[in-house]
């Protein structure tokens, strides 16, 4: 009895550390297959063809790729195509030209960081080095960051249009950046992470899991790791349903995938790990309707693509589900 | 010649009033579009809102010396442009204004007033555009006379970091820029903020 019990324990175990290993291939093919000309792209399931080349969004995958010693001379393609897109006081435009962005100054940033770090090149390291001081200087006495520069005027600007482009918590994801760089011992930015963590613990409840969880990440990477759980088990956690399917916000009936990997990463990184596996089946449930490995930007309860907004498959999403069937891999197998 | 000496050479031979109004009147004909009906807090003599009126712009003056206001109101009604002039502290001040601007003022408040000061401020304004000189600028030393009030030449100055965050506390929309020293004809910045109050 004792032996059944223990064999089917471990069966259990190595089907679903499978289920992760078969996860994590289908998304690393999809990112791989989302660059082009240095640049990541979504997927666009109606016009089937790749859609809105990303410069932040080629930042993470720079990253997971760099900070993994995989996918080298992907990897150099998209460092070099970042280089060259480099503003000359350091920022990166988004999709709006002429406006550089913090928060993706902030991403690729740490794309080129990883990058640095495997290939010592020291083109990135100086690019990097840029991408720090302009953050620095787009930070506002209270802690707060200014979300965009304006070339043409010249200015820092903060406007009331989204979370993209207002005084928004989503910065702070900037920190993972930021202490990265510390940690490289490039520059020095313990005032400048400090300040923007006290600032966004100061702000309002959290609604949204997609940009919510970016400001728990970074504050998670910010040491406020306690600040986190609270939040989590406050805005987050009671949402989940049995199937592990996560509203994009409690008034909304589709999910954010992104949003909800980067909440049940969050949840696996705090020691939640049942609402974090309930989170992962029903992510990968969503991976599961595409063959091409990425997970739709927007789906159903069900798993099954929301085409409200738009009906893409988006390299962020999946690169933070790689990360996640990851985390969760590795917590299974540490945890028996 | 020591580096004060030299700094104060530098901008005797530098300073120009036109290019300083110049730079001026261009970031507030961008800060409120026509037609507008303006306020500018702490006016003096109020020699650019007098050229803002001549435009076609609705001016109000407000200043807390007597003098220098009926001064510039004598020189709207002369030629015959319309006026409203307030001698008053701003904190005293009721109303509502499309635009409230201000130049020199707001870094002669301590950090301490100055929230007062910006929260008053948009109260009674839609627009908000403040410029102040970045008075850190080690090139250029201030004289900083504690007994003077705020807003006179030679006035206690405090630092201006703050600004920003202030206005952010009370804005939604905020832009913040600086006026480059050789625009303005000067040795020093000028800084300066935009918002629009919640």
């Amino acid at each position: 009895m004792y032996f059944q019990t223990t064999t089917t324990f471990f069966l259990f175990l190595g089907v679903l550390s499978l289920d992760f290993e078969r996860a994590k291939d289908h998304a690393e093919k999809f990112l791989e297959s989302c660059v082009h000309s240095g640049l990541a792209h979504s997927w666009d399931t109606e016009k089937m063809r790749w859609v809105k080349p990303y410069p932040e969004v080629t930042g993470y995958i720079l990253s997971l790729f760099s900070s993994r010693r995989i996918h080298e001379d992907l990897c150099s393609q998209m460092a070099h195509r970042l280089m060259r897109l480099q503003r000359p006081y350091g920022g990166y435009f988004s999709f709006k030209k002429k406006a550089a962005y913090v928060f993706d100054t902030a991403q690729i940033g740490k794309g080129l960081l990883d990058w640095y770090m495997w290939s010592k090149d020291e083109a990135a390291k100086k690019a990097v080095r840029l991408c720090g001081d302009f953050i620095r200087k787009m930070q506002l006495d209270s802690g707060a960051f200014f979300p965009i520069y304006s070339e043409k005027s010249r200015e820092r600007v903060s406007l009331n249009t989204s979370w993209g482009t207002s005084f928004s918590t989503i910065n702070c994801k900037a920190t993972e950046f930021l202490i990265a760089l510390q940690d490289a011992q490039v520059d020095d930015f313990r005032e400048v992470i400090n300040k923007v963590c006290q600032w966004t613990l100061r702000q309002e409840q959290l609604l949204y899991t997609h940009p919510g969880a970016y400001s728990l990440e970074g504050l998670w990477a910010g040491g406020f790791a306690k600040e986190v759980a609270a939040r989590l088990e406050k805005c987050f956690i009671p949402r989940i349903q049995e199937n592990g399917f996560l509203a994009y916000h409690p008034d909304l009936q589709y999910s954010y995938s992104s949003g909800s990997v980067q909440v049940g990463i969050l949840c696996a990184l705090n020691g939640c790990l049942d609402e974090a596996k309930s989170i992962w089946q029903w992510a990968w449930n969503v991976q599961q309707k595409h063959n091409n490995g990425g997970l739709f930007q927007y789906a159903n309860p069900d798993g099954s693509i929301n085409t409200s907004i738009h009906s893409e498959i988006n390299s962020w999403g999946t690169k933070y589900f790689y990360e996640f069937s990851s985390i969760l891999q590795t917590k299974t197998t540490t945890l028996y | 010649m020591n580096f004060r000496q030299f700094y104060k050479q530098r901008l005797q031979r530098y300073t120009s009033p036109s290019k300083v109004d110049r730079a001026l009147l261009g970031l507030l004909y961008r800060s409120f579009p026509q037609p507008c009906r303006i306020i500018e807090a702490g006016c003096h003599t109020a020699h650019l809102s007098y050229k803002m009126a001549r435009i076609g712009y609705s001016m109000t003056i407000l200043d807390i010396l007597d003098t220098p206001l009926r001064k510039a109101e004598r020189k709207f009604l002369d030629s015959r442009l319309p006026v409203e002039a307030i001698h008053s502290d701003i904190m005293l001040v009721d109303g509502h204004w499309q635009g409230l601007w201000n130049s020199g003022v707001v870094q002669c408040y301590p950090p301490e007033k100055r929230e007062i000061l910006i929260k008053k401020m948009c109260s009674i304004a839609h627009t908000i555009l403040l410029i102040y000189p970045t008075v850190e600028d080690r090139h250029f030393p201030r004289q900083n006379k504690d007994d003077t009030p705020p807003g006179i030449v030679g006035c206690k100055e405090y630092p201006v970091n703050d600004i920003p965050s202030i206005m952010s506390e009370y804005c939604h929309e905020l832009y913040h820029g600086s006026i480059p020293p050789k625009q303005l004809g000067l040795a020093y910045p000028f800084e300066y903020v935009i918002g629009k109050p919640s």
